[in-house]
């Protein structure tokens, strides 16, 4: 964890993360480096010897398990980001303004992660490039090319955004650090000052383009790839859109709301972050809690009654068997308290706990991952083809693998700290 | 075909919205323009880095 660095006087508080490096930074970046490394020899080791390395097996087991969930997490996590910088243009909501770019850089590192997950779930990914050279005959039956190519262009989308909304501030800094100058006049190359109002305009009319691609992409593609495969009880319903949706935007608005309150902490920025930040973000957390509460019991209550002993199969594994454990955990003290006390928060000002707020949210976020596995394990131990049904935990290599893809994304989110304005300024 | 349809249903809105954003006052094509260049380029460079990579763990991955 980073510690408190102390506060270094200058006229723009925004640019602390550019000026200052505690000891206690270069420990944590070394600390990440050790974890991405050791993700590094292991992705070769799992590459070299197989996925016959991890616990993932078929037909006996599950063949996707970890890493496909770590993919449905962090491709979740990408769209409350854009989402909320998204909404601050499009409503004009200037009180969130100055967490709109932590969203934005959240969706873009959130995305890589998601599709360094789905390249480490493959057994060839050398061969991946034929998703590209096969794409026209592909895409009209595989959900998986409809996934690759929504997730490029939303990643291209969304980086494209960030660069055109971060130039006013590459400019307001290009004299003053002299090491990221040439990245800075790279960056800022075309732009001319006074096209300002004419950036916010086009930001603005973009947002609309990224909420519809959210709702494509975490609402409609990668729910299809579950939601369409007829074999697998759990997965094939109609509800899996909303669901995924749902899930999506709470995560990231968790991610958001944790990520807002370790920088504000770090850079002293108490100022700038205000509570009624964490208050907004933390009502909409509690509206996206209770309702994917609600699609998650609607989607019980839809596997146990009068459906076909396949489907009420995985009901019971997971309320009943392998799995009722972790979701019950899951469900109980990840979901639903935490949702609970939020919504209290929400009602009765009053009660609100900054603290508590962030500490729910951590919560929520390990919580939604945990669900994530218990979607993606469950259909693939009890499919409806007469496979002998197996069991699946992921082993140490996967543990290992999936810590240090979220040490990969600490760290990169880290390095665009150092070297980028997080904060967008706000013009008076 | 279906490509061509799925692709027009994710880039004609993002096209529409462009435009748009051209003729909403104060009205220029540079900022559209800007844009679209480095929306086109970075397609254009993931492209290139699939293969890259490709290529690359082809050298890892026992053939």
């Amino acid at each position: 964890m980073l510690q408190r660095t102390p506060i270094i006087q200058e006229e723009d508080p925004t640019i602390r993360p550019l000026l200052q490096n505690s000891p206690s930074f270069y420990a944590f970046m070394a600390l990440l480096l050790v974890l991405a490394g050791w993700f590094g020899y292991l992705w070769v080791k799992q590459l070299t010897q197989g996925l016959g390395l991890t616990n993932m097996r078929t037909p006996v087991g599950a063949a996707w398990g970890a890493y496909i969930t770590n993919f449905v997490f962090f491709a979740g996590m990408a769209h409350g980001g854009m989402a909320v910088s998204a909404a601050v243009r499009l409503l004009k909501l200037k009180q969130y303004k100055p967490v709109a770019r932590m969203g934005e850089v959240l969706t873009a590192v959130a995305l890589m992660m998601a599709g360094l997950s789905i390249v480490i779930d493959l057994g060839r990914p050398d061969r991946a490039i034929n998703m590209i050279l096969y794409w026209p005959e592909r895409v009209a039956s595989s959900p998986l090319s409809w996934d690759m190519t929504v997730i490029v262009l939303y990643f291209t989308l969304s980086t494209s955004y960030l660069w055109l909304t971060m130039r006013k501030d590459l400019l307001r800094h290009v004299g003053r650090f002299a090491n990221r100058g040439l990245l800075y006049r790279l960056l800022l190359r075309g732009y001319e000052p006074g096209q300002e109002s004419k950036i916010e305009r086009t930001a603005w009319w973009l947002s609309i383009g990224i909420l519809i691609l959210i709702v494509m992409l975490s609402g409609g593609v990668i729910p299809w790839i579950f939601g369409l495969q007829s074999g697998r009880p759990g997965w094939f319903s109609a509800m899996a859109g909303p669901y995924f949706l749902t899930a999506a935007l709470a995560t990231s608005i968790a991610a958001v709301i944790v990520i807002a309150a370790v920088l504000r902490k770090i850079y002293h920025w108490e100022a700038i972050i205000k509570p009624g930040i964490f208050r907004g973000l933390a009502v909409v957390l509690g509206i996206l809690t209770h309702l994917y509460i609600y699609l998650t019991i609607a989607e019980q209550f839809t596997l146990r009654y009068s459906s076909p002993n396949s489907e009420l199969a995985i009901s019971e594994v997971l309320l009943r068997g392998d799995y009722a454990i972790f979701y019950w955990l899951t469900l109980v003290v990840g979901l639903a308290i935490p949702a609970v006390i939020l919504v209290v928060q929400a009602l009765y000002p009053k009660l609100f706990s900054y603290k508590a707020t962030i500490v729910i949210s951590v919560v929520i976020l390990a919580a939604f991952w945990v669900k994530r596995l218990l979607i993606v394990v469950p259909s693939l131990l009890r499919p409806l083809v007469p496979f002998p049904t197996g069991t699946y935990h992921p082993n140490w290599l996967e543990w290992s693998i999936v810590a240090g893809i979220f040490a990969l994304a600490i760290l990169i989110y880290t390095l665009f700290l150092k070297i980028f304005p997080i904060v967008e300024v706000e013009e008076e | 075909m279906i490509g061509l349809v799925i692709m027009g249903m994710i880039l004609v809105p993002l096209f529409a919205l462009m435009i748009a954003s051209v003729f909403d006052p104060p009205r220029s094509f540079r900022v559209a323009g800007m844009f679209t260049s480095v929306f086109l380029l970075q397609i254009v460079v993931i492209l290139i880095a699939f293969a890259v990579i490709g290529w690359i763990l082809g050298f890892i991955v026992p053939q």
